[in-house]
């Protein structure tokens, strides 16, 4: 797909893999080598030489430096992207044994606001993060007021569950937490001993 | 409608064809009403900056009075209401294809409105020249921004029909190198009553249409998407 002058190259082939994938070519694959430059610069800096689960990874291929990084996606429009693109990803096992694996844990907004309210999923995330620390992606790619909408992609997301999930997760940090800013995307700390890491 | 196959060929080959969207009786009557609208229920040329909710319908003729483009809204009372059901049934296919709400531009809520003009192109001199929208080209005139955005998808509805109605020339659709182009009716087999709907990012004009028969020329609806917040 041919791209303004403005634009790398790279992205003609970037959108051209997804479509033939079935995704559409959203802000979110516009900005795609733009987040994945600021999640890797992200993990160097603040996860140096961690263990990290990222969840809700999408069609993102992180490669940061000096830290060992896993992907979990088990969305299914990815998969058949990811199954020809992306092959090792992580998409069947999401269990407390599998998390607890891991130094850190970071985890996409857009996903928790496309999982249902009572599933186990998200449940096995609540239960299975406990101290781990634990990191919130947002995309800033275009203002949305908190409520149930058709995302980039075309999926419904609730976002309500995602604010509640968010506010249940940062309720005890009374002086606030830290959040790192990049162009396109906001990271939370949110880690439950949110004093001792910064 | 299978929206994946849709999406497939509108993001990779640049457009898809539903054939007979329209019965030809449709077709008929609404090319007949279209072609004998009376002038005086429309206002004259509005900028498109200078489109707002409330705004009334509008026509412009250019370059005879024979070449029209009667722009309808979708908050105007509808002067056809069969065609203005036809555009709520069009738009929330496309935004279906494009993942959007059904609703978008079909309600203020969403910040954009359904604009559809029916358009008649009788004059050979007549021409829509070679543009890309959404594709951060500088527009006069603007619908609003312009921005890069390989998501969004025109849909044109055919009212007449290739080496029937007209010849020469009529609606093309650049491939995306721009190496070579689509005239729709000529080189596919889209006729009247068949709606497109094409990757609106790609290179596409209007030009060298010679009516033929002392018929209808080429008589087309397009559906374009105004910002209005």
């Amino acid at each position: 797909m041919r791209v303004p002058e403005r634009f790398n190259t790279d992205l003609e082939k970037i959108l051209d893999e997804h479509i033939q994938f079935g995704l559409l070519p959203n802000r979110i694959v516009l900005n795609l080598k733009i987040i994945e430059s600021a999640v890797n610069k992200f993990i160097s800096d603040k996860l140096s030489e961690k263990k990290v689960l990222f969840i809700g990874s999408r069609t993102f291929a992180f490669s940061p430096a000096c830290a060992t990084l896993t992907l979990f996606e088990d969305r299914s429009r990815f998969q058949p992207y990811l199954d020809f693109f992306l092959k090792n990803r992580e998409h069947s096992k999401l269990t407390k044994t599998f998390i607890t694996n891991f130094d850190a844990v970071i985890i996409s907004s857009e996903y928790i606001s496309e999982l249902n309210p009572i599933s186990e999923l998200l449940s096995s995330i609540n239960t299975s993060i406990g101290n781990l620390p634990l990191f919130v992606i947002e995309y800033n790619l275009g203002t949305r007021e908190p409520g149930v909408f058709y995302n980039d992609d075309g999926v419904l997301s609730n976002y309500l569950n995602y604010q509640r999930w968010f506010n249940k997760n940062r309720s005890h940090m009374h002086t606030g937490f830290n959040t790192y800013n990049y162009s396109i995307i906001k990271i939370h700390d949110l880690t439950k001993t949110y004093f001792t890491t910064e | 409608m299978n929206i994946n196959h849709i999406r497939s060929n509108i993001y990779s080959s640049g457009y898809h064809t539903l054939k007979n969207y329209l019965s030809s009786d449709t077709v008929s009557r609404l090319a007949a009403t279209w072609v004998s609208m009376d002038h005086y229920h429309f206002d004259n040329f509005i900028k498109n900056v200078d489109v707002k909710p409330g705004c009334n319908p509008y026509l412009y003729t250019r370059p005879t009075p024979k070449d029209f483009v009667f722009c309808q809204h979708i908050w105007n009372q509808p002067i056809d209401e069969e065609l203005h059901e036809i555009a709520y049934d069009i738009q929330m296919m496309r935004n279906s294809i494009e993942g959007k709400p059904r609703f978008a531009g079909l309600h203020e809520c969403h910040g954009t409105a359904l604009q559809y003009r029916i358009c008649r192109t009788v004059s050979e001199h007549a021409k829509v020249y070679p543009h890309a929208d959404f594709f951060e080209e500088s527009r006069q005139d603007p619908t609003g921004s312009h921005a890069f955005d390989p998501i969004r998808i025109q849909a044109t509805l055919l009212l007449s029909t290739f080496n029937i109605d007209y010849k020469g020339g009529g609606f093309k659709l650049y491939n995306d190198t721009r190496t070579s182009y689509q005239l729709f009716g000529r080189d596919n087999c889209a006729s009247a009553g068949d709606l497109i709907f094409w990757r609106y990012s790609l290179l596409h004009e209007v030009s060298d249409v010679q009516i033929l028969n002392n018929g209808l020329g080429f008589l087309r609806i397009i559906f374009p998407v105004f910002e209005i917040n």
